[in-house]
């Protein structure tokens, strides 16, 4: 099978500031690739570069075969959605302004079809009550829920989740996590940044590893999390379950 | 949520200052003559009901209604210029209702253009206009189109003078509205563009749907003290030979049986300005508070 999304040695500097280097993998349509690696390693960068947010220097990215550059970026985002790491909602705008926005605007849909392609997709992440809401009055979950489904309205073909339950208790991030697998069951892509090994477990098809801009390893979650050989994930992975649950 | 209640202190102050106002003034008919001037009832009494008809479509946040009204209100006033009609304190409250749109659509503009940075020419046009109106006093502008404008200008291009009074205070209200909507667009975090640019958003949608709305509505507080400036400075009108309040206040005075009685009329002036100017800041307070719901924090 052709993978749907493919990145070859890609590489990104913001500011002069050299942020990814020789970045090269795969993700398979349908499938959701999760990245893990430390704080400031160039996740949130390497999301942000696929729908062209960054602009990257060298190396090629494809969709669908295609050079994403040579695609329209409305073209590009309409099929590769984001959900923000700090949700990136419009405060002035309700919950429904919020996911209707794109339809109208974007898609050019009539305000009433719009409404109801939005409704659906707030019923999916349980926010269908809260469309009068406005962001600041909802919970970090919520607002994660929200912005999940403002992505999801677009129909999009890829979905980059970044950290979506980082902010959010157990509970909640297991809502969320909900709402993501019944997308993944839809077949919408998805890449996903998590620093949770165990939600790594439970939902990857491929993990990559990225420290300071480059591709430690990848491979499936396996071979990545359990049986690696590199000391560096190893250490990483000892020290996260080590904060998750202590250190009897 | 954040609901509008009429303030109690503003209605006393109000209510206050007028009982202050009859108080004060010589009799009914000087009062009278300040606030409508030389003219009648009848073209006021329609011009308010004009207004609230603007403030009905505003409140039903139907754009294009507010504007066709606001052109109604412009035609009107066009219409009824003639020797007594505006005069007292109508010119200054009309000539300010005038401008409003005028100052907010070109202040939006300036700013958008000083603040993007892609259609670099103009960038430097918006910049350029700002900083010079902004730089120089504006009795120095008037005096200096009432002066040497008329001979600059063919006489077929003469304007009304309302007109031009229009031109100049909209233009200098607005650059300094265009400074309070750029300081709005410069607080706006980099997450709006991300968000929006995401969605499919094109840099001019992003512009017209998402950031200007959100700017507009935060700077609503700092924008009515440009337009309560704007409309205190209406009183510069008499260079131009309008009976404004202020100088039906002075034309009053020179008469020698009036001498006596300058204090009380001064005051009358002042108060009156004040009335409005309060007026003004209250309804800029209810409009922050109607459209600003969305800063209401959890409970
Ligand atoms: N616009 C920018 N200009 C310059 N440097 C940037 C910019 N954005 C990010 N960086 C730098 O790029 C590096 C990677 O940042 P990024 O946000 O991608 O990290 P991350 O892996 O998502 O981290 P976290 O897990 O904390 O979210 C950081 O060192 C950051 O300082
Ligand atoms: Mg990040």
């Amino acid at each position: 099978m052709k993978p749907l999304l493919t990145i070859d040695q890609l590489s990104l500097s913001l500011s002069g500031k050299e942020i990814l280097k020789d970045v090269s993998c795969q993700f398979q349509t349908g499938s959701c690739s999760v990245l893990i690696g430390p704080s400031g390693s160039g996740k949130s960068s390497l999301l942000k570069t696929l729908n062209l947010l960054n602009e990257y220097d060298a190396g090629l990215v494809c969709f669908n075969g295609k050079d994403i550059k040579t695609i329209s970026k409305t073209e590009l985002r309409k099929k590769i959605g984001m959900v923000f790491q700090q949700y990136n909602l419009f405060d002035h705008l309700s919950v429904m302004d919020n996911c209707t926005l794109a339809l109208k605007r974007v898609l050019n849909l009539k305000k009433r079809d719009a409404h109801e392609i939005a409704q659906t997709y707030l019923t999916k992440v349980k926010m269908n009550d809260y469309g009068n809401a406005f962001p600041r009055q909802l919970s970090g979950g919520q607002q994660q829920r929200v912005a999940i489904a403002r992505a999801m309205c677009l129909q999009p073909e890829v979905l980059l989740l970044d950290e979506p339950t980082a902010a959010l208790d157990p509970e909640m991030s297991f809502e969320v996590l909900e709402t993501i697998k019944s997308l993944a069951e839809e077949g919408v892509t998805m890449i996903y940044v998590t620093h949770e090994i165990n939600l790594a477990r439970h939902l990857a098809d491929q993990v990559i590893f990225i420290e300071e801009g480059r591709v430690v390893a990848q491979g499936d979650v396996k071979e990545v999390l359990d049986t690696t050989k590199n000391n560096r994930i190893k250490k990483f992975i000892e020290q996260i379950e080590h904060r998750l649950y202590g250190s009897e | 949520m954040n609901q509008y209640k009429l303030n109690s202190t503003f209605i006393i102050k109000v209510v206050i200052a007028v009982i202050a106002l009859f108080i004060i003034a010589p009799d009914f008919v000087v009062l009278r003559r300040f606030v409508f001037g030389f003219g009648q009832f009848i073209t006021p009494s329609i011009f308010v009901l004009f207004f609230a008809i603007l403030q009905y479509t505003l409140l039903k946040n139907n754009k294009f209604m507010a504007l066709l009204v606001w052109m109604l209100i412009f035609a009107f006033i066009l219409l009824n210029i003639k020797d007594g009609w505006p005069t007292g304190l109508m010119v200054n409250v009309v000539l300010t209702l005038m401008c409003l749109p005028m100052t907010f659509i070109l202040a939006l503009l300036f700013a958008v253009l000083r603040f993007q940075s892609t259609l670099l020419v103009l960038k430097i046009f918006a910049t350029v206009i700002i900083e010079s109106v902004r730089g120089v006093p504006l009795i120095g502008l008037m005096i200096f189109i009432l002066s040497v404008g008329a001979d600059m200008v063919p006489a077929y291009w003469m304007m009304p003078k309302i007109i031009t009074l229009w031109m100049i205070y909209s233009l200098f209200a607005g650059v300094y509205l265009a400074e309070v909507f750029r300081g709005g667009f410069q607080s706006i975090p980099k997450a709006y563009f991300d968000g929006a640019y995401a969605l499919g958003m094109s840099p001019l949608k992003t512009y017209v749907y998402v950031l200007v709305p959100k700017v507009v509505i935060d700077t609503i507080p700092a924008a009515f003290n440009v337009y309560i400036g704007l409309f205190k400075e209406t009183s510069l009108v008499l260079l131009f030979g309008y009976f404004d309040l202020m100088n039906i206040a002075l034309n009053y005075l020179d008469f020698p049986e009036h001498y006596d009685e300058s204090i009380k009329i001064y005051m009358m002036v002042l108060i009156l300005f004040w009335i409005v100017a309060t007026i003004m800041h209250e309804y800029g307070h209810y409009l922050f508070k109607t459209f600003s719901k969305y800063e209401a924090k959890k409970t």
